[in-house]
């Protein structure tokens, strides 16, 4: 007999619905799946087989063929298994066929028949749910926090097998979960437990990385080694705005399907903050693999991606973050597919000064030659460069800021102002297609950084006496921008400009 | 097929050896067809052969047609009986019965693949292990 079973499957951050047909037929007993299985789904015939045995059903001792349909898509991991075996329960004649009609099945299958959690679970429930579905969806009771945040998608967490065949049959009600934990309009509170109230001084670098998170601008800090650029990083996404609803399922998807949620949810409510350690190959940074997988720039979209000591990071693994930082997004493309994975993020990058470190140290002397200091300089292009706005250096503290009792000001209270920030600037590009001012075009900073003519004056001034390009030109204006933005002006005005300059370290220090 | 066959004498144990493993073999199936009898089993045919190879026995059992594979020893000190239907063998087994399936036209009749283990120990009653559906096509 034969049976169709409702499941789907991921590709890149999206599913697609894929019917498990099963069919029981005499002759010599085998059991084959097709439709392009990769080895775990393949090796399903044998985890469904004493699934079934250990939760006291018969296994059929028959010709048992199950495809995968559409049988042109490739199929992995282990997610077919319950609607597998479901599959053979129905052509068994053990379930009625109208049980299972209209429902879908997600879930892997140990050996003793308990459901174990899958990943992406998250794009499985929200494509159901756009195809006007309302399940019940059947998934496996570890993931039911993640298709939570779909709305109005029943949802049926199972444990076992045997569990799932008594919800079916009607002989126990099922739990009935509605995806309604979904928060509204509501913004999803930011909980990041570092907070730059702990860094003492650095006063300068804080500011910095506010307007940073302002305006959406990328960062690179210099300075010597123990000076406190990795703990301004990590504190960084708690002064990030909060991740709006849209955005955080974005990210939610991703994380879902990279496998990174582990029961947590129903969303990612903080910003990612993703810090690879600088051995990562270019495949772990952008994605891939032969079924390409998200990389560490995709984990990193609507966060951000902290490169420390940017300088040992193999190039070509910095190379290839130009297409992202400028499209928002990458593609991957494999002989099996081509893929594109969202990855919108802002880079934080720290680095030293020199090879030994302490080349802007005014204490220790700095052992490197100018040939050394030259060729570690180097290993950053200048395409990536150009794409980072804000240069900072992050100078060793001082005696007196390391013995200070008094607090800084917490990463709360400058949050407040980068929301302020931000909520500018949503205002002035609701009828463009950018969200922030790093985004700004030659074109658009025309139309929106009016100066006053004296910081006309200053920048001009800047650009003859620092030998600053057309580019630096216009990151100048981009920074001046946010600045004013965080002031709450219109206009961009001389103070604005010039604590902008200051901020391109490296093309007048270096 | 005159050439007299005995089994491995294992050093350790002095077991085995002396015993013709041809006769044995007859031996086991003739205990297995009565072991099958008695549990339901109607017995077709015996050693079918083809050029593909053989099967010990074909039966009839609760509709399903059974291909049966006995595998006797003497002892277990070589390993269990059953043990010797290795990836080889069963890819013989459905080879003969996929021929014989064909050869008669049954293609789409229920089959099954049986292991039937003998373990004949020179003292002691003999001991029989029918492993239903051992294995696939």
């Amino acid at each position: 007999m034969l049976s169709r079973i409702h499941s789907s499957a991921v590709v890149g951050i999206d599913a697609y619905p894929v019917e498990v047909e099963v069919d029981i037929a005499n002759g010599l007993p085998a059991f084959n799946i097709v439709g392009l299985p990769d080895t775990a789904c393949r090796e399903s015939a044998d985890r469904v087989r004493a699934a079934l045995k250990n939760s006291g059903f018969s296994f059929p001792s028959s010709k048992i063929t199950v495809n995968l349909a559409p049988a042109s898509l490739k199929k992995e991991g282990a997610a077919f298994d319950l609607a597998i075996a479901v599959g053979i329960l129905v052509a068994n004649e053990s379930i009625d066929a109208g049980c299972v009609e209209g429902r879908v099945f997600c879930g892997e299958l140990s050996l003793d028949g308990k459901v174990r959690g899958i990943p992406g679970i998250l794009p499985r429930a929200s494509a159901l749910f756009d195809t006007g579905a309302k399940g019940p969806f059947i998934l496996p009771s570890v993931n039911v926090k993640e298709a939570l945040c779909v709305e109005g998608l029943e949802l049926w967490p199972v444990w076992t097998l045997a569990e799932t065949v008594r919800f079916l049959k009607g002989e126990k009600k099922p739990p009935a979960v509605r995806g309604a934990d979904r928060p509204k309009d509501k913004p999803v509170p930011a909980v990041c437990d570092l907070d730059y109230a702990d860094i003492k001084g650095q006063a300068h670098a804080k500011r910095a990385l506010e307007i940073a998170a302002a305006g959406g601008h990328n960062v690179l800090m210099i300075g010597p080694p123990g000076a406190g650029k990795t703990m301004l990083a990590k504190r960084f996404p708690g002064i990030l705005t909060p991740l709006n609803l849209e955005q955080a399922i974005e990210t939610t998807k991703i994380h879902s399907v990279a496998g990174l949620l582990n029961g947590k949810g129903p969303l990612v409510s903080l910003r990612p903050f993703r810090d690879p350690h600088h051995t990562i190959s270019h495949v772990a940074m952008v994605g891939g693999g032969a079924h390409p997988r998200p990389g560490e720039v995709s984990l990193a979209h609507n966060g951000v991606l902290f490169l420390d000591e940017m300088t040992e990071f193999n190039r070509n693994v910095l190379e290839v973050l130009r297409q992202p930082i400028e499209e928002g997004r990458v593609t991957i493309s494999r002989a099996a597919s081509t893929i594109s994975f969202p990855a919108r993020f802002m880079l934080l990058a720290a680095m030293n000064p020199c090879p030994c470190g302490y080349y802007t140290d005014p204490k220790k002397e700095c052992q490197c030659s100018v040939m050394q200091i030259k060729t570690y300089h180097s290993k950053i292009s200048g395409p990536l460069l150009d794409r980072i706005d804000i240069q900072l250096d992050v100078p060793r503290l001082k005696v007196e800021e390391i013995t200070s009792k008094s607090s800084a000001e917490s990463s709360e209270a400058i949050r407040k102002r980068v929301d302020g920030a931000r909520r500018i600037q949503e205002r002035r590009y609701q009828d463009e297609k950018i969200r922030s001012n790093t985004e700004l075009g030659p074109a658009l900073l025309a139309r929106y950084c009016p100066m006053s003519g004296e910081a006309e004056r200053l920048l001009k001034l800047a650009i003859q006496e620092l030998g600053f390009s057309a580019r630096g030109y216009h990151k100048t204006q981009k920074v001046a921008r946010t600045i004013a933005d965080l002031d709450g002006v219109q206009r961009i005005e001389a103070n604005h400009v010039s604590e902008a300059v200051h901020y391109r370290l490296l093309d007048h220090k270096f | 097929m005159t050439r007299k066959r005995t089994a491995f004498v294992d050093p350790t144990t002095q077991m085995g050896g002396g015993v013709n493993t041809t006769t044995l073999g007859r031996q086991g199936e003739e205990l297995t067809a009565q072991a099958l009898a008695a549990g339901g089993y109607k017995i077709l045919l015996r050693n079918y052969e083809c050029f593909l190879g053989e099967i010990d026995l074909i039966a009839k059992h609760r509709g399903a047609l059974v291909f049966v594979e006995v595998k006797t020893r003497s002892s277990g000190a070589m390993g269990a009986p059953e043990e010797a239907v290795d990836h080889h063998k069963r890819g013989q087994i459905v080879r003969v019965a996929r021929y014989y399936l064909k050869r008669y036209g049954i293609l789409d009749a229920r089959c099954r693949f049986d292991v039937v283990s003998v373990t004949v120990p020179e003292t002691g009653p003999p001991e029989i292990r029918i492993i239903q559906a051992a294995f696939e096509a």
